[in-house]
């Protein structure tokens, strides 16, 4: 149940129309319109509200993070661009800049119960899904009982996601794509809004057990997480030298969350910018016959129909955040890395040439520009 | 009603606070566009229909093809018409369009396209999209439009200029066949026109007909003399030249006579005999100077006694045939011959009985006074006519009394028509005076045709002249040294020696290559001729070379004087 502040608070829902009386209203010149019509008004109203509303809340929210998060502003819009979305984030970055305090402040901000999976080698699926447990009832009976893991949050970082066994990772993947958990012939629905953070540590590669392409998949984005600045660095040491702890607080609640997720979805998108999406991403296919000249010199394995879905979906929540009510092609071309590069897999003629895969993403979203724009 | 429903939500404020129509910007700008794209259309038509007209007149030029300017104008309107229609196709603005524009020029990121495709969308989302549009679009519509884009259709009016300039300036064709180029009369062609007028004037032309000639020759250099374009001055020499051609075919009778009697069998030699008399000339070079006109003129009396010698011989030989040996002569039987001879006189009386000769008669008045004295040549004819009537009379008469033998009556008739006998000495004066005519029509003909370098095809053939002799002409009697070539005595050819026909790859004497009339081989002459004067008309060399040129084609057709020649 999302929780309400006064200070700084929006609310977006809660409130249904009460009912009105039968009455005349003069409308556009003189258009006699009915009672039931005034509950139409109503309803558009108080969208139109939730609407202007949305980019106010979500500056809201970063203003909250802030506090706690020094710098990664692109990691955190991205984020929350995830989060509305109803997508997964992969982060990619060094130990120590601050991606289990971005989820935890996020919880705190989004007022949402977080949680934090540590994966090692040795973790089972039970320590992420739960188990059940036999205890002792009241009466003396023994009895079985679901022990819910950590899985069972709002928000959950799995840290390190790459440590864990193939079979742990899938259990992991299970619940982030069907947000169920089944055990024992019985399915737990998890509470939505529900996020999974997973990261990955780039540098120690020995004993890991990296994520196949088809599970990577289910990660709408895969950000990578920089080192800060020097002048962020020296922000974080003096934040971190008054408190460790984070400071931000609730602003926004789930149902406002799920809220945002409905509203996002009705930004229109003229079939312009549908058209230069799906060619962003088909164009990344090599052994298609109609592909761009960079998937053929460069790319291996091309972005799934996913990729499609998750750009769209991804630019209308950018667009909303930005303040604008369409979708535009600098959308689709913002978050086109975030999307594709860990769907996308280079061939040796790029790593001999030195091109990783967010420059090939990069040519490849110039050589969609001069095609389709 | 839905569809209307959707379309009248876009029109109509969608906040829900009354007032003006959300996307009056849009069209603001898009009435911006619209007026934009007419008056680029007009502009860029124009253009066009005068660049495709102005190409139009650069090919029609260069080819040579007349073309009236102003037909240009009409042309242009409807290129114009037609291309403005076209471009105003291309250019007129709708709805995606502009948005498209506006989203790309003022970097909109799609709101204008978003608004314009859902138009007709419901919801809080779009409405709120189209007002957050509308307003952009205010602040748009104040700005000027930005005509970057025509930029590229800017390469239409410089081809238009380009092709404007072409077409007045790119010089049209040189057209022969049109062309008319001025004409100033020199002073060569005075003197020349002055001496043929001379020429003319002490010739041996009946003083009515020479009057007559030199008239039409003094009105022809006075009229030259006011002309002043090539086409007047040919138009001018032709006309005189085909009214001489007039009086001179009034003055003669021999074709007029001749038509009468060729048609029948027994009359047609000597008919014949007498047309080749009179243009017995025309088997030498082409009569261009009165030395040749009277050169020939001597030459007349043997070259027609020739021609008359082998009529009568023929004429004879019905009477009389040759044994084996040519001093035998076998004679018809004298009633037989008697008979023969009246059969031809007969023929002979109603052939000049006939209505068209009855003009060429003399005409006797009521007291027996000769009041006109009729044609010589017709007189002549029925001279001989008479002749013939009177011996066929006498010889039936007196047939039965046996005055007359076989070769008695044979050599009477060949009296009556020996080259010594009356006939031929009366009409052979008649037949040079008849002749005499034809040369001088020639001559001025020639004459005319050379000082103006108007080609002798453009003449037009004389129809009162006999075209040709119908048989050789006998070799001239005095011209013992004659050998290859038409050489008169007087005239010789640069060399007696054959040359190469190139048409047949035979050696031939030289003159009968060159000699005009001569159907298949004279046109070699006249070819080349006529070619060389079209290039000195069109100015190929200058008037010196041309003068040359001219000299030595008159030298191929006259000839070159024994003295001339001689001198080198």
């Amino acid at each position: 149940m999302a929780k309400k502040t006064e200070k700084d608070n929006v609310t977006l829902t809660g409130e249904t129309a009460p009912e009105e009386a039968a009455e005349s209203v003069e409308i556009n010149g003189g258009t006699t319109r009915t009672a039931t019509d005034s509950s139409t008004d109503a309803e558009f109203a108080r969208n139109t509200e939730r609407v202007k509303a949305f980019s106010k809340s979500i500056a809201t929210v970063k203003a909250e993070l802030a506090k706690d998060v020094v710098g990664q502003k692109e990691i955190i819009d991205n984020v929350l661009i995830a989060i509305v979305a109803g997508g997964n984030v992969l982060l990619e970055g060094v130990p120590g800049v601050g991606k289990t305090r971005l989820v935890r402040s996020l919880g705190k901000t989004l007022g949402l119960p977080f949680s934090r999976i540590q994966f090692t080698p040795d973790l089972m699926p039970s320590d992420v899904t739960g188990t059940n447990v036999i205890e002792k009832g009241a009466d003396g009976k023994m009895n079985t009982v679901f022990q819910h893991g950590p899985i069972f949050a709002n928000l959950v970082l799995a840290d390190e996601i790459n440590r864990a066994t193939p079979k742990t990772q899938s259990s992991m993947l299970e619940v982030m794509q069907e947000h169920k958990v089944t055990i024992a012939k019985q399915t737990y629905t998890l509470s939505e809004p529900f996020f999974v953070l997973a990261t990955e540590n780039p540098i120690e590669q020995d004993g890991t057990y990296p994520l196949p392409e088809a599970q990577m998949d289910r990660f709408i984005f895969k950000l990578i997480v920089e080192f800060p600045s020097v002048k962020e660095l020296a922000d974080i040491v003096n934040m971190t030298q008054i408190t460790l702890d984070e400071t931000a607080n609730a602003v926004i609640d789930g149902p406002t969350v799920m809220e945002m997720r409905e509203l996002a979805k009705s930004v229109p998108v003229i079939d312009d910018v549908l058209t230069y999406a799906v060619n962003l991403v088909s164009n990344s296919h090599p052994e298609l016959e109609k592909t761009s000249e960079t998937a053929k010199k460069y790319i291996k394995y091309g972005a799934s129909p996913r990729a499609a879905q998750a750009l769209i979906t991804a630019a209308k929540v950018r667009a909303l955040m930005n303040g604008n009510y369409n979708v535009s092609y600098d959308d689709i071309d913002a978050l086109a890395c975030p999307v594709l590069r860990h769907r996308i897999k280079v061939n040796y003629t790029a790593v001999n040439e030195k091109l990783g895969v967010d420059e090939v993403i990069g040519l490849l979203v110039q050589e969609n520009k001069k095609l389709c724009r | 009603m839905h569809l209307y429903a959707h379309k009248l939500r876009f029109y109509t404020k969608i906040t829900r606070e009354g007032g003006i129509a959300v996307s009056e910007n849009f069209r603001k700008i898009k009435k911006k566009y619209l007026t934009i794209a007419i008056v680029a259309a007009c502009i860029l038509g124009v253009c066009s229909g005068v660049a495709f007209t102005c190409t139009l007149a650069v090919v029609l030029k260069i080819y040579g093809v007349n073309f009236m300017w102003a037909l240009y104008i009409p042309v242009a309107a409807a290129l114009s018409a037609g291309a403005g229609a076209l471009f105003f196709l291309i250019l007129k603005p709708n709805d995606k369009r502009v948005a498209k524009k506006l989203d790309k020029d003022y970097k909109l990121n799609q709101k204008v396209q978003t608004m314009v495709e859902f138009a007709g969308a419901e919801g809080a989302m779009p409405a709120l999209q189209r007002e957050q549009t509308n307003d952009v679009l205010g602040g748009v519509a104040k700005k000027r439009a930005d005509l970057k884009w025509l930029a590229k259709f800017a390469v239409v009016p410089v081809i238009a200029l380009a092709m404007l300039f072409a077409g007045i300036f790119v010089p049209a064709k040189k057209s022969s066949g049109y062309e008319d180029p001025p004409f100033d009369m020199t002073d060569a062609q005075i003197t020349a026109l002055t001496n043929l007028i001379t020429d003319v004037n002490g010739s041996e032309l009946e003083t009515e007909l020479k009057g007559s000639a030199v008239n039409v020759l003094n009105e022809l250099l006075e009229a030259l003399k006011r002309a002043e374009q090539q086409s007047v001055m040919k138009a001018t020499v032709i006309s005189s030249v085909r009214f001489i051609d007039a009086m001179i075919a009034a003055e003669n009778s021999y074709l007029n006579i001749d038509n009468v009697f060729k048609s029948d069998t027994q009359l047609a030699l000597l008919s014949t005999a007498v047309v080749d008399s009179v243009v017995f000339y025309k088997n030498g070079p082409l009569i261009s100077t009165m030395s040749a006109v009277n050169g020939k003129v001597e030459e007349a009396d043997a070259q027609m006694l020739a021609v008359l010698k082998r009529w009568y011989e023929k004429f004879l030989k019905d009477y009389a045939s040759a044994g084996q040996e040519s001093e035998n002569l076998t004679y018809l039987p004298v009633t037989e011959a008697a008979a023969k001879l009246n059969s031809f006189a007969y023929a002979f009386k109603i052939r000049l009985d006939d209505s068209r000769l009855s003009e060429y008669a003399p005409v006797v008045d009521g007291e027996g006074e000769t009041v006109s004295a009729g044609d010589p040549l017709y007189n002549v004819y029925t001279a001989l006519c008479e002749r013939f009537e009177n011996l066929a009379k006498e010889v039936l008469y007196d047939v039965s009394a046996g005055g007359y033998t076989d070769a008695s009556f044979y050599n009477t008739l060949k009296g009556s028509v020996d080259e010594s006998a009356a006939f031929t000495n009366a009409v052979i004066p008649v037949l040079t005076d008849q002749s005499y005519n034809c040369m001088m029509d020639e001559f001025i003909r020639n004459a005319l045709a050379r000082i103006f370098n108007i080609n002798r095809n453009e003449l037009g053939s004389n129809e009162n002249v006999a075209p040709q002799p119908s048989e050789p002409l006998p070799s001239n009697p005095d011209d013992g040294a004659s050998n290859g070539g038409y050489a008169d005595g007087v005239h010789k050819y640069g060399s007696d020696d054959e040359i190469l026909d190139v048409n047949t790859g035979e050696k031939k004497p030289y003159g009968s290559l060159i000699n005009p009339d001569d159907k298949s081989q004279g046109t070699i002459y006249d070819k080349y001729y006529n070619r060389v004067l079209e290039y000195i008309n069109e100015g190929a060399c200058s008037q010196e070379v041309a003068e040359y040129i001219r000299q030595y084609f008159a030298y191929l057709s006259d000839g070159v004087k024994e003295e001339e020649k001689n001198a080198g």
